[in-house]
């Protein structure tokens, strides 16, 4: 039994919303229906940084809604899901993160080797429990 | 499909001393610039200055390229979601004494954009933001904002003498077969990125 993940690397995430669009597209869902969407980290509106200039910040996280199929389709097609495949700062991969070796295993280990820490979607969230953020800092 | 993701920059190397696009120019330290950060506005009209003291920034909207995509609906809404029209800093407004969400005018000598107006800290102070790339029938009040601005590329702007000689040298150019580009950097005209876009802003009536 394999233990498919989706793997987030939260610095590489610029906030694009490729991953939301494409599977929207893709899999012709209703004008405002989205699989996953694309959280903004700030001060609460979309694209809306926290503090007061010119001490901004903000980021993204992309969050997997129960609605996400993890494209099973395509991945028994031995495809990549279409957010990772259409990721333009490959902030997503998708794998086998207990086989060793694998794409994503290795990531996994870079990504802890530069002290960035794993941190699971908030249960309010709603979010598919696949996902793990790699963020940095506390 | 090809497996791997086509990279455009595979084996690129840039003319830089580390060889990579160097967002921090270790070179330029000494010079207390190794970041690229705002610099004013290349404006030497003092009078204009007084007249018009805010810069108006028609930024790119990263859900957009320039007017690429405009027309559909998702990212309409997204664009929209994050501002729909100027954007000013809370301490800009504070001086003008605007509250977030009033109608105003953002105006100077060439038009007036009517919009509402919208707080936010992404804004430097002193700026007034709107996004670029919207069309003439997404401003139904007034003008477009493309409107407020001036290229200080044309010849008129940089003196008389290159708007009677301008036309005539870029046509022996072009026919010399010397690429557009290289003109611009010669020196003989100013870069294309520098624009006359002064305004002010009040409430509208």
């Amino acid at each position: 039994m394999t233990k498919r993940t989706i793997l987030i690397d939260a610095e590489r995430c610029t906030g694009c919303w490729t991953c939301a669009m494409v599977c929207h597209v893709a899999n012709h869902l209703e004008e405002d229906e989205y699989r996953l969407h694309v959280e903004t980290i700030g001060s609460g509106g979309l694209d809306e940084p926290a503090g007061e200039f010119p001490n901004l910040s903000m980021s993204w996280k992309p969050v997997y809604t129960k609605k996400c199929t993890l494209c099973a389709d395509r991945i028994a097609d031995g495809l990549e899901p279409y957010c990772v495949r259409n990721c333009p700062s490959e902030a997503l991969l998708h794998g086998d993160l207990v086989e060793e070796g694998s794409k994503i295993s290795k990531r996994y280990k870079e990504l802890q080797a530069k002290g960035r820490r794993e941190v699971k979607p908030f249960p309010w969230e709603d979010s598919r429990p696949e996902v793990i953020y790699m963020v940095k800092g506390e | 499909m090809p497996a791997e993701p086509y990279d455009n920059y595979a084996g690129t190397t840039f003319n830089t001393k580390s060889g990579k696009i160097e967002f921090y120019a270790a070179g330029m330290v000494p010079l207390g610039a190794a970041f690229a950060d705002y610099q004013k506005t290349y404006i030497h009209d003092e009078e204009t200055l007084q007249k018009y003291p805010l810069h108006f920034y028609p930024g790119r909207h990263k859900y957009f390229m320039q007017s690429q995509f405009t027309n559909v609906p998702e990212l309409r809404k997204l664009a929209t979601a994050t501002q729909t029209g100027v954007a000013l800093n809370p301490v800009t407004a504070a001086e003008k004494g605007l509250e977030d969400g009033d109608l105003v005018e953002v105006f100077n000598d060439r038009g007036v954009v009517k919009v509402p107006c919208h707080f936010s800290n992404f804004i430097q102070p002193g700026m007034a933001h709107l996004w670029y790339a919207y069309g003439v029938q997404d401003y139904d009040l007034s003008g477009p904002a493309t409107i407020l601005g001036a290229n200080q590329n044309i010849d008129e702007a940089i003196d008389p003498v290159a708007a009677t000689w301008g036309p005539f040298w870029r046509g022996v150019k072009n026919a010399s077969g010397m690429p557009e580009a290289l003109g611009m950097s010669s020196g003989e005209i100013a870069n294309e990125t520098i624009w006359d876009v002064l305004c002010d802003i009040r409430r509208a009536e």
